[in-house]
């Protein structure tokens, strides 16, 4: 006779159930039970990992969900997969707003098993329900819950059941696996119904009897073996099994009498051919060759269909227009570079396919496509009609709970003061996996050593780790051949987006295929800078194909003047260029993996480097490594390079050497890790090498730990770092403007413009008579390319509001400020205010304050004359307009950075007299130092950024700039100490010991003063980040 | 009913008390009508409870077994 639980919620339950699926499994196996049903609330989350789970404990796994109608649950159990189907079909029917008595009454649920859970249901909704579902095949669900009068209510149901002759069923609700969860199964529920641990909730558990219980136990508490038998009867009868052997891709188009496997095949040589035409006989032969490998390979796996349909939107996203860059392990393969899904040769990259894609890999292969992110809705919408509404969705992500998560919603279960709970939360890093007791001490320092701080640790170890909702994926598209309501229920995201119940990892299991399609802002910048270039200086370039050896490109690269360009504008990257200094395509590609955590977490970075300029040998542990690590001076820089050595080094086959490198990259877990380092080192000795170089190869290889990139991945983000940087170098106008259109880096636009000036380019402030809804370019007087700012940088001015001054203005020109008021009379007051504090209407009258009383009066007696007043006018005379005082400089620059986010000229031009007169030197001096002798300086700027990273020890960089340049400045920990207060202001002198390389430079902090206690006297002075504290004393920012 | 609360003597038989000793009284289980158990806060003793209601000779008794506190008569009915 089979036993097990018919009623069982998982974590996917979410803040419900308090076991993982697995959990439930490993215990089911454990007390005897031969199936287990998971039947989580309005959804099967836990589908696949149950099925994968029951598989390994060798018991069966069945699904369901819960569902409530009335107060009172029922559980729907598939009999079959048309059955799950059918529960897929009504989860998301309810997830839509169905009505679910309707739904539930008329739908066909044929396939399915339904039970009602009566014991605690209020007897007339149970009678209710009962006549409602009688024509399914329908049980009455008994259970002993271990409250008081349990078997009564038992017995209630039982005598209910033979009244309306529908059999009982054996039917324990259970909510987590083993007795002790029953603590965080309360948690949640407090966390979920908002209450605290203090309160009394009827949901909340009174006993930790929702676990799941050996046969016997039930037996001994519910006598009814007919229900037992029921039991049985129902978990024979049925079986599903979602996960497949075979992956099932979205159908290609293929015209008829053809396969998959013939057209991709043609279009692959056509791809070759085109690709290589110009090659030498040597590298065409590595071509072909490589082209038949992978597509025997892809024919192997059965995806063929799968590279098609990436062809497909590819190509379409290509038609239209739109700036697309596969990304990833696919640009290790041959095909998807002949095919244009991504950009980088293979053969001369020297990119290893089997990183990407090998016949041990189960599941599909991961292609991720960067598109233009402005358009990224369009190719979505492409897809959608393509495909099918029926079989495209998003891929979900779990939202696990993460230690700060959890910390909010323990201590708040635990009663403790929002503002007390904000400071708990930021007391911890944002992400990090340390055991939760390291945090005690930072936990304590807001609440101190009280007996609740143990209970909060308690409860944070709790929670962490489980589900806590169900989140969008950022760009996978699941594309399936077959409707997706047959393998999962759909839900609306809050945007209305259609997303799956599994994340990425489940969706590979059940066979289906992930399309990662993101957006990429950086790529729409290129594309409107190309766009820009046609249209005002009609130059037409071909980015995607331009020489990658430019000098002037390389000359810029070098020189660190990189700030807006991909990858590389960080400080840390400057610094880095000025080291590495790159002078080729493939020193770009080492330059975007050097600067990753794996790399430099791994101690890579600076070897590297001595070994590049000569300052050290290039050494190998052992002779083998030599090809493989030739490239690379000797060190580990990419994953293929792990692969590469666990493969033929150490002799693990390929599907192996991939975990392995999966397992290096990620390093979660320890005892897998010690597993794979005995398999290493054996598999090397056995290939003749001896032990100690394996280990030493070993310890080498797994420092390649946190995130680092694949070489290919490096390659095609170093095509878009160059394709940046040679627009920069040539175009520096249309380059900026889209940069600035699209904010895809992380400087602000202040920044952004000094740098734009520094380039040659002069940035023009929004204008009524020339500014767009965009970025655009235009020429000065002496016919340089400036760039204009669009009405929409100014604030409060939204796409509407500037389309309409837009339209007025193309009928006439504005002739007066009143002429412009009252021509736009629905644009608020308060928009108009702010084009006129922008300088948008300098030309039609120059004193600001005079154009903001006239906008007020003319738009106050625009609405006293629609309500008709005898006293209203429509012209102001001269003569009324009082005298009003001139904007000062400082008022002048603070309005603009409120009202359009960048200032005319650097504020610390205001102050550059006094300075000198001080010796406070400018930026642009620092540069100038020779670094040959330790040369002490004191310079002064705006604070452009803060940073602390984990791996400087304690060293705080921060970044100044004045209106000659940005500087780097190092603030060792004890003067971070010692200057704790000064260094949170927004405006610092510091001064310190000049250092550097090459071009780079950067200063050693001795001494920090605030600069507004040196220059004085602005106090009051509007900040450009609104307030008044950019220049003032005291204004403090968060290091966070 | 009165509240009690007092340590009790549970003379069991296969698990199953059938007799109580309370202040120096002994009391014969009859029959039990009902059993339940609870658990404490688990942030605090994790005392766990099963309770028991029974008839005795001289009444309707609610006793339980505590894992800290043995076993207990928890109350009385009249």
């Amino acid at each position: 006779m089979q036993f097990g639980s018919l009623h069982t919620r998982s974590h996917f339950s979410f803040l419900d159930g308090a076991s993982s699926p697995e959990c439930l499994a490993i215990t089911a196996a454990r007390l005897g039970h031969s199936a287990i049903v998971l039947t989580d609330v309005l959804g099967v989350y836990g589908a696949v990992r149950l099925q994968r789970a029951c598989k390994t404990v060798g018991i069966r796994a069945l699904m369901g969900a819960d569902i409530n109608i009335n107060e009172v649950v029922i559980s729907v159990v598939a009999r079959n997969a048309e059955g799950y189907r059918q529960i897929c079909n009504l989860i998301t029917t309810l997830r839509d707003g169905g009505v679910i008595e309707e739904y539930v009454v008329g739908s066909p649920l044929s396939e399915c098993v339904i039970i009602i859970h009566g014991c605690n249901a209020d007897p007339d909704s149970l009678g209710v329900i009962c006549s409602m579902l009688q024509k399914h095949e329908c049980y009455l669900g008994i259970e002993h819950d271990g409250r008081p009068w349990a078997l009564r209510r038992a017995r209630r149901v039982v005598d209910l059941a033979e009244s309306l002759n529908i059999p009982c069923v054996i039917a324990q609700d259970v909510r987590y696996a083993t007795r002790d969860e029953y603590a965080a199964h309360d948690l949640m529920v407090c966390i979920r119904e908002g209450v605290t641990i203090h309160d009394p909730h009827p949901l909340r558990p009174v006993n930790d009897r929702q676990c799941l219980r050996s046969e016997q136990e039930v037996r001994e508490l519910l006598p009814f073996p007919e229900a037992f038998k029921n039991l049985d009867l129902i978990l024979s009868s049925c079986s599903f099994d979602i996960l497949p052997d075979r992956v099932t891709p979205p159908s290609a188009s293929i015209p008829e009498h053809t396969s998959a496997r013939e057209v991709l095949r043609e279009l692959a040589i056509t791809g070759l051919e085109r690709r290589y035409h110009s090659c030498d006989a040597s590298t065409q032969e590595r071509a072909w060759t490589q082209l038949e490998h992978e597509l025997r390979v892809l024919d192997e796996l059965e995806l063929s269909d799968f590279f098609l349909v990436v062809h497909e939107v590819v190509s379409e996203a290509r038609r239209r227009g739109i700036r697309c860059s596969g990304r990833g392990s696919a640009a290790n393969s041959i095909v998807a570079y002949v095919l244009n899904i991504t950009g980088v040769c293979p053969i001369r990259h020297h990119l290893l396919f089997e990183r990407f894609l090998h016949r041990g890999r189960k599941g599909t292969p991961d292609i991720d496509v960067d598109f233009d992110s402005d358009r990224r809705g369009e190719i979505i919408a492409w897809m959608e009609e393509r495909f099918g509404l029926a079989q495209t969705a998003m891929t979900a992500t779990m939202i696990m709970y993460r230690i700060r998560m959890a910390i909010r919603d323990v201590a708040k279960a635990l009663g403790f003061p929002t503002e007390t709970v904000r400071s708990l939360c930021k007391s911890v890093p944002s992400w990090t996996n340390q055991p939760v007791e390291s945090y005690r001490e930072a936990l304590a320092s807001v609440i101190g050593h009280i007996p609740m701080l143990d209970i909060l640790l308690c409860g944070i170890e709790l929670l962490i780790d489980h589900p806590r909702h169900l989140g969008q994926h950022s760009g996978g598209m699941v594309l399936s051949s077959k409707p997706l309501e047959m393998l999962t229920p759909i839900q609306r995201s809050a945007n209305g987006v259609a997303v799956v119940q599994f994340d990425k990892d489940d969706i590979e299991a059940m066979g289906l295929v992930k399309f990662d399609v993101l957006g990429l802002r950086m790529l729409a910048c290129v594309s409107e800078a190309v766009e820009l270039l046609d249209v005002h200086q009609g130059i037409v370039v071909d980015i995607d194909d331009l020489p990658l050896d430019d000098s002037d490109t390389f000359q810029l690269i070098r020189s660190g003047k990189t700030l807006g360009i991909f990858q590389i504008e960080s400080q840390g990257q400057m610094h880095l260029l000025a080291k590495h200094q790159p002078e080729c395509f493939d020193d770009l590609v080492t330059e975007v993996a050097l600067f990753r955590p794996g790399p430099l977490q791994g101690g890579m970075v600076h070897p590297y480097i001595s070994r590049r300029t000569g300052k050290a040998p290039v050494e190998y542990v052992h002779p083998d490594l030599e090809p493989l690590l030739s490239d690379t001076l000797g060190i580990v820089l990419f994953q293929e390079q792990v692969l590469e050595i666990a493969h033929r080094f150490a002799g693990m086959p390929l599907d192996e050497a991939d975990d392995f490198r999966s397992l290096v990259s990620k390093n979660r877990d320890q005892a897998l890790m010690a597993a794979m380092k005995d398999t290493f080192i054996n598999g090397a000795v056995s290939r003749g090498v001896d032990h100690a170089s394996a280990e030493r190869v070993y310890d080498i290889v797994s420092h390649f730990v946190g995130y680092g990139f694949c070489r290919s991945h490096a390659a095609a983000f170093a095509k878009i770092v160059y394709q940046s940087a040679w627009l920069k170098t040539h175009h520096p106008a249309a380059y900026m403007a889209a940069f600035m259109q699209h904010r895809p880096g992380m400087y602000n636009l202040m920044t952004l413009e000094e740098e734009s000036r520094r380039f040659g380019v002069d940035v023009l402030l929004p204008d009524v008579r020339h500014s767009h809804i965009r970025y655009t370019l235009e020429k000065d007087q002496h016919q340089r390319w400036c760039i204009r700012k669009p009405l929409t940088s100014i604030r409060d001015v939204s796409d509407d509001a500037a389309r309409e001054i837009i339209m007025e203005r193309a009928r006439s020109a504005f002739a007066s400020i009143e002429d412009f008021v009252l021509r736009l009379p629905s644009i608020p007051r308060n928009v108009l205010e702010s084009i006129a504090l922008a300088g948008a209407l300098s030309h039609l009258e120059q004193d600001v304050r005079r154009t903001i009383w006239i906008i007020g009066v003319v738009r106050q007696r625009q609405q006293v004359s629609t309500t008709g007043s005898l006293f209203a006018t429509d012209h102001i005379h001269e003569t009324e307009i009082p005298t009003l005082p001139e904007l000062r400089a400082q008022e002048r620059l603070a309005y603009d950075y409120i009202t359009h986010g960048a200032a005319r000229v650097h504020p610390m031009t205001l102050f550059r007299r006094m300075m000198t007169t001080m010796e406070i030197r400018s930026i642009e001096t620092v540069h100038r130092l020779p670094i040959d002798k330790p040369i002490i300086i004191a310079t002064a700027g705006i604070v452009m950024l803060r940073q602390a990273p984990p791996t400087a020890r304690g060293m705080l960089f921060i970044t100044i700039e004045d209106e000659t340049g940005f500087l780097q400045c190092v603030v060792p920990p004890n003067v971070r100490q010692a200057y704790a207060a000064e260094l949170r202001s927004a405006a610092l002198m510091l001064k310190g010991t000049v250092t550097g390389i090459s071009s780079w430079r950067s200063i050693m902090v001795r001494e920090v003063v605030v600069l507004n206690n040196i220059i004085g006297g602005y106090h009051g002075h509007l900040s450009y980040a609104g307030g008044r504290d950019t220049l003032e004393v005291g204004s403090v920012v968060s290091f966070a | 009913m009165k509240s009690i609360h007092e340590p009790i003597d549970v003379a069991q038989r296969q698990l199953t008390p059938y007799m109580i000793c309370w202040r120096g009284g002994t009391y014969a289980v009859e029959r039990i009508i009902d059993s339940w158990t609870s658990r404490g806060p688990w942030w605090g003793n994790d005392e766990t409870r099963g309770y028991i209601l029974l008839i005795t000779s001289s009444g309707v008794m609610e006793i339980y077994h505590s894992n800290i506190r043995g076993w207990m008569l928890s109350r009385m009915y009249d």
